[in-house]
């Protein structure tokens, strides 16, 4: 019992040697018995952890434009924020976030209504980015812009959008 | 001069802190469902607590690249695809939990999306069942005729 317990320890290739030495009396010892650790279990699969914080607008002091965007010009009131993403995958550059369904909650309903991806994306319904060759995207901002056809009314306004993460493969 | 500069040392530490934590976030996975048994895990690496739905959705073709519907299908036809229980979830900061699911119709294609709709942006995260069929079946059955 001795002996197959020391030649557990011991390589294929070393098991005689090592019997011999057992044998031939080297000191080997063990004291009370082998414990064994577990360790709970992993979920390995493709993943994708997205996160954002919220922007926020600011109105057109001709009010036809609700955006959360400095660089459409003219003067604001309201601070201009956009909101940010930040995506942590394993997927690679095969995952992509798309952006959609930028929505106005207010008194005057927007004529239009955008969002961009990024500082110089393009202005459209929705948008898309891949994700870099590490799976992850690091605070893109998202920005979002409603235009009236004439003067928004006097009130208060949100916008909204919908973010997700796919696996393009 | 030192307290001034133990107070904004502690304020920068404190921006650090808040820019350094994202206010809403959660993690999915796996994002293509393989087996017709296994679970979704969902988790929580936010600093606030978040509610989640689970929804089917439609897979639709739009702007080159596969996506869900905006929408979730009714109830009923979601139960009719996959067997998912809970489809609401309430993950406290830090948590993880998974989710069994069972597909129950291997011939359709849709998406298992988990939503949060706390924040001005809703976020989701989609896992895709592919339809069982292979690819030649339809042009098979058109043989057949």
């Amino acid at each position: 019992m001795r002996h197959s317990r020391v030649l557990k320890g011991c390589g294929i290739l070393a098991g005689a040697f090592c019997a011999l030495g057992s044998l031939s009396g080297v000191a080997e010892a063990q004291v009370g018995t082998a414990q064994s650790v577990n360790f709970g279990q992993a979920l390995v699969s493709n993943s994708c952890a997205l996160s954002t914080s919220d922007g926020s607008i600011g109105v057109r002091t001709n009010r036809n434009l609700i955006t959360s965007d400095q660089s459409e010009g003219g003067t604001y009131s309201g601070a201009l924020v956009p909101a940010t993403i930040s995506v942590s995958s394993n997927l690679g550059s095969t995952g992509f976030v798309k952006v959609e369904n930028p929505t106005l909650s207010g008194g005057t309903s927007a004529a239009a209504s955008q969002v961009k991806l990024g500082s110089t994306g393009a202005w459209g319904s929705s948008a898309q980015a891949l994700l870099g060759a590490d799976g992850s995207m690091t605070a893109m901002p998202l920005h979002v812009k409603f235009t009236s056809s004439g003067r928004f009314a006097t009130g208060t306004y949100t916008a909204s959008a919908t973010v997700s993460c796919y696996d393009g493969v | 001069m030192q307290v001034w500069t133990r107070v904004w040392g502690g304020l920068g530490l404190v921006m650090l802190g808040l820019s350094s934590r994202p206010a809403l976030a959660f993690n999915q996975a796996p994002l293509s469902l393989k087996e017709t048994r296994g679970v979704i895990q969902l988790s929580n690496p936010s600093a606030r607590t978040l509610d989640l739905n689970l929804g089917v959705f439609a897979v639709i073709q739009k702007d080159g690249r596969p996506s869900a519907e905006l929408t979730p299908m009714p109830v009923e036809q979601a139960e009719q695809l996959i067997r998912l229980r809970p489809t609401q979830v309430r993950l406290s900061s830090g948590a993880t939990r998974t989710i069994p699911y069972t597909i129950l119709d291997s011939k359709s294609d849709f998406f298992v999306c988990g939503v949060s709709s706390q924040g001005l942006v809703t976020l989701r995260v989609c896992s895709r069942w592919r339809s069982a069929l292979p690819l030649f079946s339809s042009s098979s059955r058109l043989g057949r005729r």
